[in-house]
């Protein structure tokens, strides 16, 4: 679907003509948006929009409509399943620049914001009314409520929460061919179809994000952090079981296993204790006499569980040593070897361990130690294979161990996706977990609202084969 | 799967036509972590104003994807290499290096307005070649401010404007002495470096280095034959004229037999310490490897010496600035701050950004004088609050051009190394 070179200056005139002041198009700035941080793939867009209004976004897709060129939008980049790259010849939109904080409404707790606002900006921001945006992503630093809403993004915070889709009660909408139309909103119900949860978790593939109505979230009053160390994998893994079976919701359940630990210990002396085999981060929140209560039955369930050590962190300086090491969890692995396969699914809960055990076999037979930090509470897996492109064959290895897991894990009843996504990296595994005709269904919904095929092609859905191809 | 990967071009141990060696390019895993940091991208959020942006850019050039073109270049120069994003990489992408590398081939293709170039070339090529030439281009500018015309100059050669409003007068008459000895037991022998820039405008900070020195037990010795470290060199595409410069400091200077080589100058600092690399593969590679292991920053000095006796209070209120090259490049984070609470009574405050470049980052101003004074603008809005008695930044640098904005604000407080302020509570002064 490349642009001739007749075509390009036409199409770079139309953009121009539409308002917008930045079109980027020599190769070394459009090469700068050829991918994402995803390792998988890049392909070199003909034109890139960096758009700084939202007008902007409405003017660019009408005119990729006009010239039937592919676009995709693009955040922070942040992403790892490829959802952000373009297509090879097409247009990339920015939105990196949308980033204001339209309006916030304390009474409601609600806020309407860019879709380039950085995530962490805005709890910042709502900081002094004791509010805060609740989904916090690893990448929050970074990554973009635009993005967070594309991929659904989830965090350690986000089991007692909820993931983004929760916390979106509006957004305005580019549609492929262009119109805005808004979804959601103020109000509790909406009647009808539910639009915004549709979008919430469409990488970019039903339209363009412009605005975002995000729900904020009161500060707790109290927050209490629990440090559990146990001998074995099991014993941790029944204690997160046995924790929300007891009717206890934490606002987070970390778990690191002891591959994950050693290096945290080696990089960056978080003070862990090296020679567990599985460490648990629970925190609990709400008023002081509840989370005092449910510090305490958490701690007796672990130790019931064999729990070695169990360490409690009341004021924020003791909270943020015991969170210190998770939070550097990924810069000590990133100092093992400089390039990384994270993968990311979920099982259920009660397989957690035998997974666990498989996913370690599997990366053993391709000479790796697989790491592993995740959301025990969801079980939400994020097994991390370390390697270094250098070393002759280890890209390859790390992707066939990677495919081994994502089949051990869909094997045992886990999805494809926790939080991030489906994108380039595992859309040709989407029929491992649906049907023909679930799929036939969701392309059919792709095609309702982009008829012409042009918002981030070639994303979340399997590619058709040729045939089917040819058939529009 | 059917993607390719599409990294043939980057091979293990090459460097690569964009510059940096393959292996420094393939690691940057992209994630994004070092734009929170970057002040390029934080005020454009521009990518192509990023450290990741500017890797990718490598990475197309090395991979062939895009040419080694004119728009390389100039991102490569919009950058600050104040190397706040290396300090916070996960994957510890030396990024420092790698704009280092790029803008030499950079310098194949850039392009640059007439008059930048000519002052590149007075400020590189000719003035920093010797102590003697430096001095002739010190005296030109005295001479030049006392042109009563030298506005409508300056309209037509913006590098004559910014050598104005940075340099103010030079001090480089004040005495320096040639060695010092402590009246106790010697620790041990430190050869102070006196740089160039910092030679002819600080001499104030050497001496205050050199007396503190003594005070924490040093024989001091300032050689008179020494000259430029070539940092500006090194980090503007020119390492051939940085080398040559570099191998005459390390001959001279190990003449002296020196325990310790001591720099007051964060950004010479970085560089000096880097010797050992720069140097590799020349006839002076073994002595680059001696010197750099002897340098050291003055704050490394006093902090690892024991509590220096009877400090007298000071009463005042400082404001820390960080040079880039002394907290990222040489990961001495908050080393003022823990030098001035030493001294009683003294309110030494670090504001949030205190580890944001100010925009001065060698001769970026003469690159990119808007960008240069939008950093600087936001650093001293940011301050304003505090109402400092003075401000205290370790790098020449970031001194001349903290000192040019307070000009322009109309503050009337001084804009000093750290040393000098903590010589102040020395008893003896
Ligand atoms: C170090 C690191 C840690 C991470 N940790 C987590 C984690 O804990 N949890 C998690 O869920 N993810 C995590 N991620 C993945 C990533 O940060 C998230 O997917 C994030 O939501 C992406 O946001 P972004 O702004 O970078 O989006 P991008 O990468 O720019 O885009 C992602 C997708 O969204 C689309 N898109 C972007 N903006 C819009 C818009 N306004 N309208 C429509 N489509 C849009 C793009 O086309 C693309 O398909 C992590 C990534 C890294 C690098
Ligand atoms: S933080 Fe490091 S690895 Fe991540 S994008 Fe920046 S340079 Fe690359
Ligand atoms: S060196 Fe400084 S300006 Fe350059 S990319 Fe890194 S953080 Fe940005």
């Amino acid at each position: 679907m490349t642009v001739q070179i007749h075509q390009r200056s036409a199409v770079l005139e139309a953009f121009r003509a539409a308002g917008i002041r930045q079109v980027l198009t020599d190769p070394v700035e459009v090469a700068i948006f050829a991918k994402d941080a995803c390792p998988l793939d890049q392909a070199m867009p003909a034109f890139v929009v960096v758009a700084e209004s939202a007008d902007d976004v409405v003017a660019a897709v009408r005119v990729c409509n006009r010239f039937s060129l592919p676009f995709t939008a693009r955040g922070a980049g942040t992403g790892i399943s490829g959802g952000a790259v373009p297509v090879e010849g097409g247009v990339v939109i920015s939105l990196a620049k949308l980033n204001r904080i339209l309006e916030v409404d304390p009474e409601n707790r609600c806020a309407w914001v860019g879709p380039g606002l950085v995530n962490l900006q805005l709890s910042e921001h709502v900081r002094p009314y004791g509010l805060h945006y609740a989904p916090d992503p690893s990448s929050y630093m970074v990554s973009t409520i635009g993005g967070n809403v594309a991929e659904n993004a989830g965090g350690p915070h986000c089991l007692a929460y909820g993931v983004t889709t929760n916390h979106i009660l509006g957004l305005e909408l580019v549609l492929p061919t262009g119109e805005v139309v808004t979804l959601g909103g103020k109000a509790a119900e909406y009647p009808g179809f539910d639009l915004r949860g549709l979008v919430v978790g469409s990488e970019g593939t039903l339209g363009i994000v412009t605005r975002v109505l995000v729900k904020l979230t009161p500060n707790p009053p109290e927050l209490r952090t629990l440090l559990i160390s146990f001998r074995s994998l099991a014993d941790a893994a029944a204690a997160v079981s046995a924790v929300i079976a007891a009717g206890v919701i934490p606002v987070a359940l970390e778990m690191m296993d002891r591959p994950c630990l050693e290096v945290i210990e080696e990089y960056v002396h978080a003070g862990y204790p090296a020679d567990a085999e599985a460490v648990l981060i629970v925190e609990v929140d709400g008023l002081p006499g509840k989370v005092a209560a449910e510090a305490e039955q958490v701690a007796q369930i672990a130790r019931a569980h064999n729990a070695v050590e169990v360490r409690l962190a009341t004021d924020p300086e003791q909270r943020a040593r015991l969170w210190f090491g998770r939070r550097a969890a990924f810069g000590a692995i990133a100092k093992l070897k400089p390039n990384y396969y994270l993968h990311d699914f979920v099982v259920p809960r009660t397989r957690l361990v035998e997974v666990l055990t498989q996913i370690r076999t599997i990366c053993e037979k391709y000479g790796f130690v697989p790491l592993n930090v995740f959301h025990a509470g969801d079980g939400n897996l994020h097994p991390l294979i370390v390697y270094d492109y250098a070393e002759a064959g280890a890209y390859e290895r790390a992707l066939r161990a990677g495919q081994e897991i994502i089949r051990v894990c869909i094997a045992a009843g886990g999805t494809l996706s926790g939080e991030h996504g489906i994108g380039i990296e595992k859309r040709d595994l989407m029929p491992l977990v649906f049907s023909p005709e679930d799929l036939a269904a969701m392309r059919r919904l792709k095609r309702a609202f982009d008829p012409n095929n042009l918002a981030n092609p070639d994303k979340l859905l399997p590619l058709e084969t040729a045939g089917q191809e040819a058939a529009h | 799967m059917d993607h390719q990967v599409k990294v043939a071009t980057l091979i293990p141990g090459q460097r690569t036509a964009a510059g940096p060696l393959a292996d420094d390019i393939r690691r940057c895993v992209a994630c994004g972590i070092c734009l929170t940091v970057c002040p390029t991208y934080q005020v454009t959020l521009e990518e192509w104003q990023s450290p990741r942006g500017r890797i990718a850019a490598m990475r197309a050039v090395a991979e062939g994807r895009a040419p080694l073109n004119e728009r390389f270049a100039a991102f490569m120069y919009d950058c600050l290499a104040c190397r706040a994003c290396e300090a916070v990489c996960p994957s510890g992408v030396p990024f420092g290096r790698m704009v280092e590398a790029a803008r030499v081939e950079a310098e194949r293709v850039v392009r640059r307005p007439l008059t930048v170039r000519l002052s590149r070339w007075i400020l590189l090529n000719w003035a920093l070649k010797s102590r003697r030439r430096f001095a002739r281009f010190v005296r030109l500018l005295d001479l030049y401010r006392k042109i009563p015309g030298r506005r409508v100059l300056a309209g037509i050669a913006p590098g004559l404007k910014m050598a104005e409003a940075q340099f103010g007068q030079a001090t480089d008459r004040v005495d320096l002495p040639e060695r010092l000895t402590p009246a106790g037991p010697v620790a041990g022998r430190a050869v102070l470096l006196t740089g160039c820039v910092m030679d002819f405008w600080f001499r104030p900070a050497h001496l205050a280095t050199a007396r503190t020195l003594v005070a924490a037990g040093y024989e001091v010795v300032i050689p008179r034959d020494q000259w430029c470290c070539g940092a500006l060199h090194f980090h503007n595409g020119q390492p051939e004229n940085g080398r040559r410069l570099a191998a005459d400091l390390v001959r001279t200077v190990l003449n002296y037999g020196p325990d310790v080589i001591v720099t007051n100058s964060a950004g010479c600092g970085s560089v000096l310490k880097e010797y050992a690399e720069l140097l590799a593969e020349t006839p002076g590679a073994e002595a680059a490897v001696e010197f750099g292991r002897r340098v050291r920053d003055i704050h490394e000095v006093l902090l690892a010496a024991p509590e220096l006796p009877n400090l007298r209070p000071v009463r005042r209120r400082v404001v820390v600035e960080n040079p880039c090259h002394l907290v990222h490049a040489q990961r001495l984070a908050g080393v003022t701050r823990q030098l001035l609470g030493r001294v009683p009574e003294l309110e030494v405050i670090e504001p949030r950004d205190a580890n944001r470049c100010c925009g001065a980052a060698g001769i970026f101003g003469l690159e990119r004088p808007d960008m240069s004074a939008r950093l600087l603008n936001d650093k001293l809005a940011a301050l304003e609050p505090f109402r400092p008695d003075e401000i205290v930044s370790a790098n020449p640098g970031c001194l001349l051009q903290l000192r040019t904005g307070a000009r322009e604000r109309g503050w009337n407080i001084p804009i000093r190394h750290p040393v000098e302020l903590f010589a102040e509570g020395l008893a003896d002064g």
